[in-house]
């Protein structure tokens, strides 16, 4: 049993990947309580697939994932607003239609028979592909992303609790929101090279409503959420290394599976 | 006399460049509780907005002596939301404090005094949405004594309490001013704003304000709400029927 646990350590590869799997789980994990909580759900993930293009782009040119995404990110907002002005269509249909425009994009770019290979990886993750400099990277925005998080912690909770009076106890809606954004942009980029841009949303948003249907407070909430998908990866990354199955997807059912047996004992008892 | 804590001069205000409300002028001192009333879309929520600062006034004069707190009706905030009754009465501390810095030891001091303060020592550490309406509604008043506001404006906070609550509240809110604080109360409960020291009738325009016994006659009291007045045989002139803040 010992010997089961401990052979993946023994891998290199796989020493990164567990470290880079905890990082992702933490980010995941704490970040993902408030997207809950603010119902940001579908935002988080039509902002994951938006940004695509840009983390392509940034790959294509050698340029840092944190340049591209961040450059997808004003490509998107711009492209959301404009295609929202257009009166014949809502901002809800807006929105998608520039979220897969953008994908599709980013998925043409990434999957050209011209494109070096490997770009797939920002699709599907490649938790095994992470070097150390993608290590100590994702490891200083995690450090930057909790900081973050501690500092704004009270004005999350007014503005969630109730936004109406919020701007009474002197917190601005707007920038606590615009704050949220730009930590979930983050975090995407945090996460998408261990679990890819189609995947990134499960670790975003599963621990966090698993945790939500056991935490009563907001502290605990964050506590198990980030438990959760620090289990759920490892568990996910022993599940590919013995079952031969993709880390990324198996990482991602694991948080379903956790999810779904949470629901369960939680309408049992 | 006691010093004034907030005072309009011919006040208006509205939305989309339309007038919801005008012409107000009043005062409150130190120690007032000041009922407004009014019908349904009658301009107390505009009222409200303005004096916290969230609509600008289209004409007059506001000046206000000391920092306001709001208590909203407690259905406006996430009964599911994860935090506990002294979670939400450290929200207070977050006007006070620098933006980088969090709560400490002093801020979780003040805001168990407050707690303890509304008669709500005991439940600091219950989930918030568990509490009941009165409960909830006296969190937020400790939430707005951590602000350490001279002036509190409570938007309909009598509404669907039962009698024991509504008297706990009634009896909080006259500690409070008599402990030097302004109250600003949005009722629709004509009676009870005559045991209160200042009333402020207003109908998209400034009815009467002044002392209920001069200010709550039939007539003020049709002109403010119109025909909805409702006679009551136990003796009482009037009593409007309930309405809710637009």
């Amino acid at each position: 049993m010992l010997d089961w646990l401990t052979a993946p350590w023994s891998e290199p590869v796989l020493q990164r990947a567990f470290a880079e799997v905890a990082l992702i789980g933490l980010v995941g994990g704490l970040l993902g309580c408030w997207l809950v909580l603010y119902e940001l759900s579908y935002s988080a993930e039509s902002l994951a697939h938006a940004l695509f293009p840009g983390l392509v782009a940034a790959a294509l040119l050698g340029l840092p994932l944190l340049i591209g995404g961040a450059a997808g990110i004003l490509v998107a907002a711009l492209g959301v607003a404009l295609a929202g002005r257009a009166p014949e269509i809502g901002r809800d249909t807006a929105v998608a239609v520039v979220v897969t425009t953008l994908f599709g994009a980013g998925a043409l770019l990434a999957l050209a028979p011209a494109s070096p290979p490997g770009l797939g990886a920002l699709l599907f993750g490649d938790v095994l592909g992470v070097s150390d400099a993608d290590l100590a990277l994702a490891g200083g925005l995690a450090a930057l992303l909790f900081a973050a998080l501690a500092l704004l912690h009270g004005r999350l909770l007014a503005v969630g609790f109730d936004r109406g009076t919020a701007r009474a106890l002197g917190v601005s809606p707007l920038a606590v929101d615009a704050a949220l954004l730009v930590l979930l942009a983050l975090a995407i980029i945090v996460a998408v090279q261990g679990l890819g841009n189609l995947l990134v949303v499960a670790v975003l948003i599963g621990p966090a409503a698993t945790a939500r249907l056991v935490a009563q407070r907001m502290r605990s909430m964050m506590a198990v959420s980030a438990a959760v998908a620090v289990v759920a990866g490892s568990a996910g990354l022993y599940l590919s290394y013995y079952a031969g199955t993709a880390a990324g997807a198996s990482i991602a059912a694991v948080l379903v599976a956790m999810f779904l047996v949470a629901r369960a004992a939680y309408h049992a008892v | 006399m006691s010093a004034v804590l907030a005072r309009a001069e011919d006040l208006a205000a509205g939305y989309n460049g339309a007038l919801a409300l005008s012409g107000v002028t009043f005062a409150v001192r130190e120690g007032e509780r000041l009922g407004v009333l009014g019908p349904n879309g009658g301009g107390k929520t505009t009222l409200f907005r303005v004096l916290l600062g969230e609509l600008a006034p289209q004409a007059g004069r506001l000046d206000l002596a000391v920092p306001l707190a709001t208590v909203a009706q407690t259905d406006r905030s996430r009964l599911d939301f994860p935090v506990s009754a002294l979670d939400v009465a450290l929200m207070g501390s977050l006007s006070r404090l620098p933006w980088w810095r969090r709560p400490g030891r002093a801020e979780r001091r003040r805001a168990r005094g407050a707690l303890e303060l509304v008669g709500l020592r005991d439940e600091a550490d219950a989930t918030f949405g568990e509490l009941s309406g009165g409960q909830r509604q006296r969190v937020l008043i400790a939430r707005a004594l951590v602000q350490d506001a001279g002036l509190l404006l409570l938007d309909e906070p009598f509404t669907g309490l039962d009698t024991p609550s509504a008297e706990r509240l009634e009896a909080l809110l006259a500690g409070l001013a008599a402990d030097g604080r302004g109250v600003l109360v949005a009722t629709h409960d004509v009676d009870q704003t005559r045991r209160w020291e200042r009333v402020l009738c207003v109908n998209r325009r400034q009815v009467a304000f002044g002392a209920p016994d001069d200010v709550l006659t039939r007539e003020v009291l049709e002109r403010t709400y119109g025909g909805d007045l409702v006679e009551l045989p136990s003796g009482h002139e009037a009593l409007a029927p309930p309405h809710h803040c637009a």
